[in-house]
């Protein structure tokens, strides 16, 4: 809920993880990472303004620290944020894709099979 | 009511077909009930004639299948809301969570129909009445026990005033105080005869009391077809995976141990087995 | 039992419209972060929020959410921007790592922000039944498959944790390893994620199926049960609250 402001990136994530699904990226494991990574990159770079201005820069977790090493090697609210944002969000978006495809792989191709468009996942 | 004629379905991603060859008619009015083992093809004949099959399940169709005057290879299930209702097995999986009451989970089909309010409020008191549910009205859904969850789900169907209500398994996931709960609301349904009902159960005492008739499916196929006396006492019915009534296992467990005399029918349900015993201690 | 911070109480604030409480919640953001200087959010805070949650006889659950939620953010803001800010005046610590001035200032002016994001949301949220914001945005054209979600996720997730805490109990009764290294716990974890997963999938199907039947997606007009009595004072108090709320902007983009 205090996360209200960045409805905006959360939305962005879920149009690009379904536009790369839609483009067949979910086939290789590769295409996955590369997906995940990308999608890392532009969530960081929609919410570093947000949070340096509604939340000074800080998430209130142990990640604060890479914002503390930016803000001592000198760097500003703004850029500290943004580099906190790209030193964790395209290995946690990449991640995510690659158990999501992992799932996606498990699932019974009797199930998936249902589903409007399956092809473009397997 | 419903008219069926060679329908063959088979799932996308699947070789058999899930029904085949299957034709059925059953007129207005009449409370049919359909048994068989698992995977026999009943759960997709109950989506087959909501139009579930094969509008959100895809795959392959062949034959016809009339619905309340609609040709379900062309009708889309939102065409058939208000006409055809259904209700299966998990009461939980059916209450929407859009509705923080009881009262608004029965209005929800109402508000998408369009029904304007004051009628809403009557036919939503009518449905709670009927299912036995007045007194939880302002309950949440998610509070209720399974029994009442499922009678919510019927309650939220009946309101819509469907011609057919079509039910898959409703009580399997319920214990026997559950199970009565529902088969009580079935049985008023069954006396009023303005329903056609399609019921497809493994509670073979309740089938064998309310039903006019009952159809038995294997492999997708339908293998026998009529009164639940003369069916549910077929000898094949454990070869087809359904069993029997215990009614009838006692009755024919006493005849093959020469306690009563041959010949005589088997019981389905208790006033029969009443009957039957009567007879035989006499 | 639901996810919903809604609290049921007899007060003049949970009358008022979804729509009223909603533009209000929103002013209260503008003003948290419009208001200039250091302590302008703490000033609408104590004497915009608080009084309205005392109108709403929900001030108390409102301070121990909001506190809940604020806190970590404040301890954050003062360890990083107090000790880190770049050639800021020190004030008082060791050497390299003390507090500067500009950094404490900054971590002051940013936790009222935040506590104004978070209280502004949460005094809609303990007031307002998510259907009946549900019902509002329906009625202004908002497409009911979203709204749908608003509602439904909030009282379906819960069942989703304790699914995923029952096939968590399962695992273990057979032996399955939660503690130990990290390669252990991701092992772990697929036996865990596919069942959860899939099972949801089935259950999202058969709602998606009991949705349909009763007419989710049928066009044509809708009507509802619920009424949401709206009043002309309401109507006009609406639009001073978005007027304020952009001659704040204004203000600010004017200020800055």
């Amino acid at each position: 809920m205090t996360y209200a402001p960045f409805a905006a990136v959360a939305a962005v994530i879920g149009l690009l993880a379904g536009l790369f699904g839609e483009g067949g990226w979910f086939r290789v494991w590769w295409k996955v990472i590369l997906g995940g990574l990308i999608t890392g990159l532009v969530a960081a770079t929609i919410s570093a303004p947000i949070s340096a201005y509604v939340f000074g820069g800080v998430t209130g977790s142990g990640m604060d620290a890479v914002v503390a090493i930016f803000r001592g090697m000198g760097l500003g609210i703004l850029p500290s944020s943004f580099a906190q944002g790209v030193s964790s969000d395209p290995l946690d978006k990449a991640i995510t894709f690659l158990v999501v495809w992992l799932i996606l792989k498990a699932l019974p191709q009797r199930f998936v099979a249902r589903f409007p468009r399956a092809e473009t996942v397997r | 009511m419903i008219t069926i004629e060679h329908l063959t379905y088979t799932y996308p991603a699947t070789n058999r077909p899930a029904l085949e060859d299957l034709s059925l008619h059953i007129p207005a009015g009449q409370f049919c009930a359909v048994v068989g083992a698992n995977g026999a093809g009943k759960s997709t004949l109950c989506y087959a004639l909501t139009g579930f099959v094969p509008h959100f399940y895809r795959g392959r169709i062949e034959g016809r299948l009339h619905v309340a005057g609609h040709d379900i290879a062309v009708t889309p299930p939102s065409a058939l809301v208000g006409l055809v209702g259904l209700v299966f097995a998990n009461p939980f999986n059916q209450i929407t969570g859009a509705c923080y009451t009881v009262r608004e989970e029965v209005a929800f089909g109402l508000e998408n129909l369009g029904v304007p309010p004051a009628e809403m409020e009557q036919r939503v008191a009518r449905a709670l009445a009927l299912t036995g549910l007045t007194d939880l009205a302002d309950r949440s859904p998610f509070a209720l026990s399974g029994g009442q969850q499922q009678r919510l789900a019927l309650a939220a169907v009946l309101a819509m005033q469907p011609r057919v209500l079509v039910l898959d398994e409703p009580t399997s996931q319920l214990d026997p105080v559950g199970t009565r709960e529902v088969f009580t609301v079935l049985g008023a349904l069954a006396a009023q005869h303005d329903t056609t009902v399609v019921l497809v159960s493994h509670a073979l005492e309740w089938v064998a009391t309310y039903a006019d008739r009952v159809i038995v499916l294997m492999a997708g196929r339908l293998v026998a077809d009529g009164p639940p006396s003369t069916v549910l006492t077929r000898p094949e019915l454990e070869s087809w995976g359904v069993g029997a009534t215990r009614y009838t296992q006692a009755a024919r467990r006493a005849q093959a141990q020469g306690l009563v005399p041959s010949g005589r029918p088997l019981p389905v349900t208790l006033p029969q087995a009443v009957a039957f015993w009567s007879c035989a201690s006499s | 039992m639901a996810l919903s911070l809604y609290l049921p109480r007899p007060s003049g604030l949970h009358r008022l419209h979804p729509l009223t409480k909603l533009w209000l919640a929103l002013f209260l953001l503008i003003c948290g972060l419009a208001l200039p200087g250091v302590l302008g959010a703490y000033g609408a805070f104590v004497v915009l929020v608080v009084p309205l949650a005392l109108w709403g006889a929900v001030l108390r659950p409102l301070l121990v959410a909001a506190a809940r939620v604020v806190l970590p953010f404040a301890v954050s803001l003062v360890l990083v921007q107090g000790l880190f800010w770049p050639r800021g005046t020190p004030l008082f610590g060791w050497g390299p790592l003390s507090f500067k001035l500009e950094g404490l200032l900054f971590a002051v002016r940013s936790t009222g922000r935040i506590l104004m994001v978070v209280s502004s949301f949460l005094l809609f949220a303990l007031t307002t039944r998510p259907d009946a914001l549900a019902l509002t945005l329906a009625q202004r054209g908002v497409p009911k498959s979203l709204t749908y979600i608003l509602v439904a996720t909030l009282q379906i997730i819960p069942r989703f944790q304790a699914r995923a805490a029952a096939i968590l109990a399962a695992q273990q009764s057979r032996g399955m390893e939660i503690h130990g290294n990290l390669r252990r716990r991701l092992r772990a974890l697929l036996p865990l994620i596919v069942p959860l997963v899939l099972g949801s999938l089935v259950d999202i199907e058969e709602r998606a199926i009991a949705l349909e039947s009763r007419g989710f997606s049928r066009p044509g007009p809708k009507t509802s049960l619920l009424v949401l009595p709206d009043t002309r004072g309401q109507a006009l108090a609406r639009r001073l609250l978005v007027a304020a709320g952009l001659a704040l902007i204004l203000m600010r983009l004017w200020l800055s």
